[in-house]
């Protein structure tokens, strides 16, 4: 069931998705905060 | 009530939103069919050169579709934020409890449900041109998955700052064609040793197209 994927690049994708979240969603939430 | 369980019904009411209007359910999906459609049949032959990774060129457009479909759909999150701003109801929600971030992110949540749904239709219509999906049915549900975060991360972030920084709907929906943009330069469009048209480029110069093709294809 888990053959065929190529984990290291899914797991590069799920940290570049996390790396943008934890940086843009935080100020995005701060700008909302101060609006 | 705690942040998540905010989020969740705020998310919620927007799920209740979207079957209200069903115009915006159908058509923003529809760009990205007709684009899907339009530069799968324009370069289907593209799929024929020796060594492209396979034979269908939808199949290999098909990813890109359902980021088509996530990444600029997410912008719709930012113009209904907009949208309550304008109307008020943003104000009325600031005079509860309700913290401001699950008010961002619940309309975020909500719109990224629709746009899973809708980049499944892309996916469906993919297989009834002919693409496979390899990994099966977790493996379409990963890609789903991983379009709509990177929609949600990327450009909902940007369209729900637009939204606080305008507060005017018309001006978050002009910016949603930039998206496309952004697509447009990904991998599967733009690249400099295998992009469609630097090998077509390359070929009709060539003595031996074929040759070329083939190399930067592969």
């Amino acid at each position: 069931m888990l053959s065929g994927y190529d984990w290291g690049d899914i797991g590069i994708g799920f940290l570049v998705i996390a790396a943008l979240g934890a940086v843009a969603l935080p100020l995005t939430a701060r700008n909302y905060r101060r609006a | 009530m705690t942040a998540p369980a905010q989020v969740l019904l705020l998310a919620q009411r927007a799920l209740v939103q979207f079957p209200r209007n069903p115009i915006l359910l159908g058509f923003s999906v529809m760009p990205v069919l007709i684009m899907y459609l339009v530069f799968g049949g324009l370069f289907e032959g593209v799929a024929e050169l020796p060594g492209f990774p396979t034979d269908n060129y939808f199949e290999y457009l098909a990813p890109t579709a359902i980021l088509l479909a996530t990444v600029p759909g997410i912008g719709n999150a930012g113009v209904a934020l907009a949208a309550d701003f304008q109307n008020g109801y943003f104000q009325k929600l600031l005079t509860t409890p309700t913290s401001v971030g699950a008010v961002m992110l619940g309309r975020l949540l909500g719109d990224c449900v629709r746009l899973a749904v809708q980049a499944g239709l892309v996916l469906l219509l993919a297989m009834a041109l002919g693409a496979e999906v390899a990994t099966g049915v977790p493996g379409a549900l990963l890609m789903i998955a991983m379009g709509t975060m990177l929609g949600i991360v990327t450009f909902g972030a940007i369209s729900a700052n637009l939204a606080i920084r305008t507060r005017d709907a018309a001006a978050v929906q002009a910016i949603q064609p930039m998206a496309f943009l952004l697509i447009f330069l990904t991998s599967a469009y733009q690249s400099p040793t295998t992009s469609t048209a630097a090998c077509c480029a390359r070929s009709s110069s060539s003595t031996r197209p074929s040759t070329c093709c083939g190399r930067c294809a592969s």
